[in-house]
């Protein structure tokens, strides 16, 4: 008789707990992570009935670099932090479940691209779980613990969030940040002094890793270029502006030419892939940069100019 | 030798919640308090003042909360199949003199060498020398303890300071007692317990830099940057620094527990109460753990040694 009462008090408390953790699962995912960037433009990308001629994915330097106003036909669909894997998922996923006619598929290639520090940095699990298969990313990379945090982010999507909730409930400009078709204005300036300083610390461990070609991130960026071959998508490669300080920093650590020739001979043969250069474009304009290697709003309306009459050039067979 | 061990409801009760509150102090108190003190040891060169000296503090207490948690996670599973193991660590952090630290620190590889080792050193007969050899024993064991966690000179150099901590304790002891008489702090017993705790605390926290350091290089360069009066001012600007107050409220947090429990007993407490009570607080520990804990695969440090 004990015994059993006391297996109903375990089976309570159990379910006590699942109830709870549902509803905490619920609450982050619905009403945390909905203030998140990623999960606005998410919402608007889907919401906006209309098709886009440029779709432009990756990283930070196009988030705040791009201005799709000025590009035209476009969405700026790139994410901070956001690595070629993820690239990868969301494209597969926009192809595959979304009903947009897309022309041209943008992916920013700078020195950092395939940084083996990149291929681990995962964030937000729970906005990734929609587009990543954790499972399969698990297998290919070997690693177990992915697995996990796909489980992890699909049932307990606010577990070790602290941080995300502690936003969520206390920081003033939650849901607030600029957004314009995707791209994030930033209004830093380079130019002054304490800018410079404190980015170069910021960006010293990104830089000092020797690893520039990782294998794995590499493999996803072919399984990108298949992915755009088989549904007739042309991919732009493009080599974002940077500063001079941050392009001599850089030129000291990466043997350059050599990181350039080994991307050439993976883009050999691919059709319909093109690479547009522009990192020396703003070598005497500091004040068209946030830091060393992101553009601030005056710069991303300036290069998205320039970017507009390259593409358009492109188009008509004339890079 | 051969002992029963039965199953017991009580038994997996207390496991459970040993273990619970291994796991707190693990994934939330020390894998947080690991970030910020990576952070720093990993460069020592852009790291100064205040910078250096917390990341000193925080490491004494990550040390503490990731190797105690590790124990009480053992022993909590231990109990839950009905093994009652020792306790390894008694709120080192109260400890008021570097022996009484010591006695409360990782109780059981300190018994053990002093049981086996201490003991067995030779005293000799010569009272003259007995004093001496005394220290020197001491010394040569608490040497040995810092080798135990790694063949590295930096754990040697660790054991020493310790060594000469404990053994300054015992020779300045009639001088530091005058002392306290002198400017009548043995009046207020509260107020000299608290100053001999911040003490012992200030001092055992600087030592883990050693431990704690990549290389011999990079302790000299800690030391250089946590002194260095140009930059000291400056930088307690990061005393504003969110993570850095989430790290002391964590700290208080662990303080403020575990004196709760040492002095009112409120596990026994909450075993009285009925489920209305003690299921929210079970409710709201474990999720308080999935919410501030870190999981990115962080061993435990002990693992190491």
């Amino acid at each position: 008789m004990q015994s059993r009462k006391r297996t109903y008090k375990i089976l309570g408390f159990i379910i006590l707990l699942l109830l709870a953790n549902t509803a905490l699962d619920w609450f982050y995912k619905n009403k945390v992570m909905a203030e998140m960037i990623n999960s606005r433009k998410d919402r608007e990308f889907y919401r906006l009935q209309e098709d886009f001629k440029y779709l432009l994915l990756g990283d930070s330097h196009f988030q705040n670099g791009v201005n799709p106003m000025i590009l035209g036909n476009a969405y700026n669909f790139s994410s901070a932090n956001e690595n070629i894997i993820q690239s990868y998922y969301k494209l597969k996923y926009i192809i595959e479940k979304s009903d947009k006619e897309l022309d041209y598929i943008l992916l920013p290639l700078d020195l950092s691209t395939f940084n083996s520090i990149r291929s681990d940095r995962f964030k937000y699990h729970a906005y990734w779980i929609k587009y990543i298969n954790y499972y399969e990313l698990a297998r290919h990379k070997k690693d177990k613990s992915l697995f996990f945090t796909g489980l992890f982010a699909r049932y307990m999507s606010y577990a070790g969030n602290y941080e995300t909730f502690y936003r969520y409930f206390f920081s003033e400009g939650k849901g607030r940040s600029q957004l314009i078709l995707g791209y994030r204005p930033k209004h830093g300036d380079f130019k002054s002094k304490k800018a410079r300083k404190d980015i170069t610390q910021l960006h010293e461990e990104l830089y000092q890793s020797k690893h520039w070609l990782d294998d794995d991130l590499i493999s996803y960026f072919k399984r990108i270029m298949d992915l755009c071959e088989n549904n007739s998508l042309k991919l732009v490669l493009v080599k974002m502006p940077v500063s001079k300080q941050h392009h001599e920093k850089i030129s000291k650590v990466v043997d350059m030419e050599n990181y350039h020739q080994k991307i050439n001979q993976i883009l050999a043969d691919k059709k319909d892939v093109y690479v547009l250069d522009y990192q020396t474009l703003f070598f005497e304009h500091d004040n068209y940069f946030n830091n060393p290697d992101h553009l601030n709003a005056r710069g991303a309306d300036k290069f998205s100019a320039q970017l507009k009459t390259d593409l358009e050039k492109l188009e008509h067979g004339n890079p | 030798m051969k002992e029963k061990h039965e199953f017991s409801w009580a038994n997996l009760k207390s496991g459970l919640r040993l273990m619970l509150w291994g796991f707190f102090k693990k994934v939330v108190i020390a894998d947080h308090l690991s970030l910020y003190i990576n952070d720093v040891y990993a460069h020592p060169h852009s790291s100064v003042g205040i910078e250096i000296w917390l990341a000193s503090a925080f490491f004494a207490f990550q040390l503490y909360c990731d190797f105690s948690a590790y124990s009480d996670i053992a022993i909590g599973a231990a109990r839950t199949m009905g093994f009652r193991l020792m306790k390894n660590f008694d709120r080192p952090f109260t400890a008021k003199s570097f022996s009484e630290f010591w006695n409360r620190w990782h109780i059981s590889l300190n018994t053990w060498f002093r049981d086996y080792f201490l003991f067995a050193l030779p005293f000799g007969k010569n009272k003259k020398w007995m004093k001496f050899r005394v220290h020197l024993n001491l010394t040569i064991t608490v040497m040995l303890i810092g080798l135990w966690h790694g063949a590295n000179w930096t754990f040697v150099l660790w054991g020493g300071l310790m060594a000469f901590y404990m053994v300054f304790e015992s020779v300045t002891r009639k001088q530091r007692t005058a002392l306290v008489h002198l400017i009548r702090l043995d009046r207020t017993p509260v107020l000299l317990g608290y100053i001999q705790m911040l003490l012992v605390f200030s001092f055992m926290a600087i030592s883990p830099i050693l431990f704690r350091a990549n290389s011999f290089s990079d302790i000299g360069t800690l030391v250089l940057n946590a002194t260095q009066s140009g930059t000291f001012f400056s930088s307690f600007a990061i005393l504003k620094n969110h993570e850095v107050v989430y790290n002391v409220a964590l700290i208080l947090l662990l303080l403020w527990i575990e004196f709760i429990q040492a002095k009112y007993n409120f596990v026994h407490w909450l075993d009285t109460k009925s489920v209305l009570l003690r299921w929210p607080v079970y409710l709201l520990f474990i999720l308080c753990l999935l919410i501030f804990g870190v999981f990115n695969e962080q061993e435990f440090y002990y693992f190491q040694f």
